[in-house]
């Protein structure tokens, strides 16, 4: 290598790393990890970010005042998660949690209503005998489809819901769906959006969009900041579609999504829920962030409303409230679905 | 910075034949080029984390430069995809996909300045496209981000002839900074991905974009080049390229990414 060369190498090797400590200078330091100082991150991101301030009635300002005594630096990496979990689960929001690898916190909020889901039974009588085509587990009962999805987060295609409806079909059904989503957590908007295409019906001449719920997304770090509520619709589409007449079932257990669903179905034309109001919750989206010692922290920061402009927080009540009894459970039957097969068959 | 890359080429500076090889009807020479390299890249993006992302990967790029005695143009290709990481537990291990691509066109005209023995400057106007995608699977709902920027700006080159093993070839800096440009980032908190059937990778890419000048996207893409004649006709071109970008979203929320690229180019006369 003659001298030229090896000046020129040199010299490349010199502006790149001139060049390297010019963006140095340029990006932002990634912040030192302490205690205190992660305190005020997580508490601070919640402040910019969380969008149910005003309905939980909660004022933010005085949790700082009250936690920043409560953690110091010398703290180890459980007493800090132990402390900053407390902190979050004062909001009590189902949808508020901090995965710091070696735990995930989450509020649960304490339920005292009736269950109005009995998997036992549904196992022994109702299920027995199903078919099962990815998450759905279906069959026909008294010439009425019957179709469990129970939970948001299990992927959910439209060719596999072809394949159910045809199936369905070839087994008799007549009379309508039962589309059972009880007991549901909630999960991806995703699979929401799939179900909801093969509902309505197919309409010739004609066009229609089902007014789904509204969204208010926000857009500063004030916490009043939020854009206004725009509505979400589910356009008519070339989708197959489940059945002329469809009936979703609901209880306390439906979650999150779950609440959308069962909002979402009431704007179908030929859709009735029936069952139990849903669990509640938030159901806005949920944004999530990574802190500075890689702990991940989520939180609502959309508000969701009905199409008719109500929250959901306390849930969704059905078109038509129906308990499962003792009686009916001692007989081997779920009161729900039976009311369900009842109303399809006009009885 | 810049100072010492001009001092870097004007200490090495002989003289300004930069254009050899075949040339076509309208006396440009032309050259198709190939290039693959290694590239370093860094990120930290306000809107997913509190960590600098980084990672060591492989970059390719395609061009096309015609250069005649007064003007010079040059269209270029350039995307990679990289696993980028940051020091962690293993509990809370994440990895962020990164896709960056951008296209540059450079049409630049000789100036009559410094000493025209020794430099072949030339400048002009710069014509950008860029692309960002960084998907962060673990961060549920949000974790998809898209960015682009359309810019005009200006652009300029100094060359010098340098004899290689008796060969000779040039060494060239070349500099580009758009000052107008159309951009989108995500809305605050990347919440735009939104609760809605229809909302895909294009509406939200398109969703909030606005026309704006250097204060809301700054990119510096500053790079150095040998170029190596072969027996052929054709040229090897080892290039050095830094590009650095800061882009803002309507709420603030700003990401800053640094390209350090080490690309070895075969280019095609034809």
């Amino acid at each position: 290598m003659n001298h030229f060369m090896k000046k020129h190498i040199y010299l490349f090797l010199l502006i790149a790393l001139a060049f390297a400590s010019c963006e140095r200078l340029m990006m932002p330091k990634p912040k030192k990890y302490s205690a205190t100082q992660l305190f005020e991150e997580v508490w601070s991101k919640m402040n910019t970010g969380y969008a149910y301030f005003e309905n939980k009635g909660i004022d933010w300002d005085s949790i700082h005042n009250e936690y920043m005594f409560k953690i110091a630096d010398t703290f180890n990496t459980q007493q800090v998660y132990d402390t900053l979990s407390q902190m979050l689960n004062i909001l009590q929001d189902d949808d508020i949690s901090l995965n710091a690898g070696f735990a995930q916190s989450y509020y649960k909020k304490p339920t005292f209503y009736k269950e109005d889901f009995n998997k036992q039974l549904l196992e022994k009588t109702y299920w027995l005998g199903a078919e099962k085509t990815g998450p759905l587990l279906y069959k026909v009962i008294d010439s009425c489809g019957y179709i469990y999805y129970g939970d948001f987060n299990q992927d959910v295609t439209d060719a596999q819901i072809n394949v159910v409806i045809d199936r369905l079909k070839g087994l008799g059904m007549k009379k309508g769906l039962i589309l059972d989503v009880r007991n549901n957590p909630g999960g991806k908007y995703d699979n929401m959006f799939t179900l909801f295409k093969h509902m309505g019906y197919d309409t010739a001449g004609y066009d229609y969009s089902v007014y789904l719920y509204q969204s208010a997304y926000k857009k500063g770090p004030a916490r009043d900041e939020f854009t206004d509520y725009v509505g979400t619709f589910m356009d008519k589409n070339n989708e197959k579609k489940f059945a002329k007449k469809i009936r979703v079932l609901t209880n306390r257990g439906m979650l999150g999504v779950g609440n959308l669903f069962a909002t979402g179905s009431q704007g179908f034309f030929n859709v009735r829920t029936m069952g139990d109001t849903t669990g509640g919750g938030n159901c806005g989206l949920t944004t999530s962030y990574e802190l500075s010692n890689s702990w991940i922290l989520t939180f609502p920061s959309t508000k969701v409303r009905t199409a008719g402009g109500f929250f959901m927080n306390d849930g969704v009540a059905p078109d038509s409230t129906i308990h499962t009894t003792a009686t009916d459970e001692a007989a081997g039957k779920d009161t729900i679905i039976e009311a369900a097969i009842d109303n399809l068959w006009g009885r | 910075m810049l100072l010492l890359s001009c001092m870097a080429v004007g200490a090495n500076a002989q003289n300004i034949s930069e254009d050899e090889g075949i040339l076509s009807k309208k006396e440009y020479a032309r050259y198709l080029g190939f290039g693959v390299g290694t590239t370093y890249q860094s990120f930290y993006d306000e809107v997913l984390s509190s960590k600098r992302y980084d990672k060591i990967g492989v970059a390719a790029c395609i061009s096309n430069t015609k250069i005649n005695d007064v003007k010079y143009t040059e269209l270029m290709f350039q995307g990679s995809m990289l696993n980028m990481e940051r020091k962690s537990d293993e509990l809370v291990n994440q990895k962020i996909k990164y896709y960056k691509a951008f296209m540059d066109y450079r049409h630049m005209y000789k100036l009559a300045v410094l000493d025209e023995n020794i430099y072949d400057v030339r400048a002009g106007a710069l014509f950008s496209t860029l692309f960002g995608h960084r998907y962060a699977p673990e961060l549920a709902n949000t974790g998809n981000v898209y960015e682009y920027a359309i810019s005009v700006g200006l652009t300029g080159k100094v060359a010098r002839e340098q004899t290689f093993s008796g060969r000779r070839g040039h060494l060239i800096w070349d500099l580009s900074i758009p000052f107008f440009t159309n951009t989108s980032r995500p809305s605050y908190m990347n919440v735009s991905e939104g609760v809605g059937p229809t909302n895909k990778a294009l509406t939200q890419m398109f969703a909030n974009n606005t026309i704006t000048a250097f204060g809301k996207y700054m990119r510096i893409n500053s790079r150095l080049h040998i170029l190596y004649p072969l027996k052929n006709g054709n040229k090897l071109k080892f290039t050095y390229q830094w590009d650095y970008y800061t882009m803002k979203g309507g709420s603030g929320e700003k990401v800053y990414t640094a390209e350090h690229t080490f690309m070895l180019n075969y280019q095609f006369n034809y």
